[in-house]
């Protein structure tokens, strides 16, 4: 017995470590479904509160780019209003928008804190459950997908980026109707994979890859990239490098995209038992 | 000793908050991290127990942790950095030991020997950190480039606070 305790006390910093040591690689492994709503505890609001301040600095660096950005997206706009296109002509009453239903609503929200050196990044942005905002929301800008909100404070949304090895997205080459799987392999910010392509499929190095829509969370057609390059893999599949739209680096304005028929979807979904 | 363990509390301060409020907003390329808060390990004084070097490990990596969203994974390596000074010091021991009056800095050790314990030390941390991160050796050489050049900017960072810092 004392012996016992003379062993325990000689490797008694080794028993310290590896408590310590298992500690720290539980948390880590804990099989977290992104999901896991993040405790917003102190720290955190004083981070986003920071954030929030060095950002107000930053966007002034950035002014230039986001003036153009704001300008083009200005002129896409008016481009669809009533005034840009040809009057019908007298006879027939143009169709009143409201008979269709909307689904999908825009905000805009600032990008606080956004990072893309990690294998598994994430994005805060100033809009929070205050404004109704929701996980499982999509967020994007006007040049293609962002990510996903995951959690929620009153002020502030956590937003899993698309550069995150945790987040899948169904994507397809515009102009087919194959879905394949976007994900990020992890290397640089510029690009992402879309597999599971079937090889028949005419692919064209600069073909748009967008949003198939069949997820509940993004519109259909949003971007993503453009095809960079892509080789066969593991038989009849193609597997493509696409050059993301997004700057992920320069992230500024994002849009928050809310499905108002996603419940009834996925309670139609999960009724049927899918 | 109520007076270092305040200056070394606020060292910890000061680490994490130079860590997340400016060296997390720096992104050189997209493929290189300095993580400069592994210093507040190397400055400990040299005959700190095991009893306070681990968990001030531990509690200095999950608070990066909170403010970069990946629980567990600094605090893995910074519970293994702290676990290996020991072994680490008494390798580079100079010939008379250590004089307990002294503290680990530049100016009191010379740069060679420091120069040995950082790039040791900042190494086998940003070692562990970056592939417990990736968690897969397929890319092992695009990885052990992001811990090198990290390793890099890590080691010139704490050369340049060390001698701004800790003069004498």
């Amino acid at each position: 017995m004392k012996e016992l305790f003379l062993i325990l006390k000689r490797f008694s910093h080794v028993f310290l470590f590896i408590l310590f040591e298992s500690l720290a690689l539980i948390i880590l492994f804990q099989k977290n479904d992104y999901h896991r709503p993040l405790a917003v505890n102190a720290l955190q609001r004083m981070s986003y509160n920071y954030y929030s301040r060095v950002n107000r600095l930053r966007e002034y660096f950035a002014l230039r780019e986001t003036n153009r950005q704001l300008a083009e997206e200005n002129a896409r706009l008016r481009s669809l209003l009533r005034s840009a296109y040809r009057d019908p002509g007298k006879g027939f009453t143009p169709m009143a928008d409201s008979g269709k239903l909307r689904q999908y609503e825009y905000m805009h929200a600032r990008v606080v804190s956004n990072s893309v050196t990690s294998q598994y990044n994430y994005l805060t942005i100033d809009k929070g459950s205050d404004d109704g905002v929701a996980p499982d929301m999509a967020v994007a800008t006007d040049r293609g997908v962002v990510g996903i909100v995951v959690s929620v404070s009153p002020h502030f949304s956590l937003v899993i980026s698309l550069l995150n090895r945790d987040l899948k997205v169904s994507g397809r080459l515009q102009g087919s109707r194959e879905p394949g799987t976007v994900e990020w392999p992890g290397r640089s910010y510029k690009r992402v994979v879309l597999k599971d392509i079937p090889h028949d499929i005419h692919i064209l190095p600069g073909d748009t890859v967008v949003t198939s829509g069949l997820s509940s969370i993004f519109p259909e057609k949003l971007w993503i990239g453009f095809v960079e390059k892509y080789h066969i893999e593991g038989g009849s599949f193609y597997s493509v490098d696409v050059l993301l739209a997004n700057d992920f680096r320069k992230l500024q304005w994002v849009f928050i995209i809310r499905n108002r028929l996603r419940t009834e979807q996925l309670q139609l979904e999960s009724a049927s038992g899918r | 000793m109520i007076r270092s363990t305040l200056s070394y509390s606020i060292t910890f301060i000061l680490m994490v908050l130079v860590q997340v409020w400016i060296l997390n907003n720096i992104q050189l390329s997209g493929y290189i991290n300095p993580y400069l808060y592994i210093m507040f390990l190397l400055v400990l004084p040299f005959e700190i127990s095991f009893w306070i070097l681990i968990p001030a490990g531990f509690l200095l990596g999950i608070t990066i942790d909170m403010f970069m969203h990946t629980p567990g994974l600094h605090a893995a390596a910074t519970v293994f950095a702290a676990f290996v000074r020991p072994g680490v010091l008494s390798l580079i021991a100079p010939g008379d030991g250590y004089d307990s009056s002294q503290r680990p800095h530049i100016s009191t050790m010379g740069l060679g020997w420091y120069l040995r314990y950082v790039v040791i030390m900042v190494l086998l941390h940003h070692m562990v950190l970056f592939y417990l991160e990736v968690f897969r050796l397929t890319d092992f050489f695009y990885t052990l480039v992001r811990v090198l050049l990290s390793t890099l900017l890590t080691i010139l960072l704490i050369l340049i606070t060390d001698t701004l810092v800790y003069r004498k």
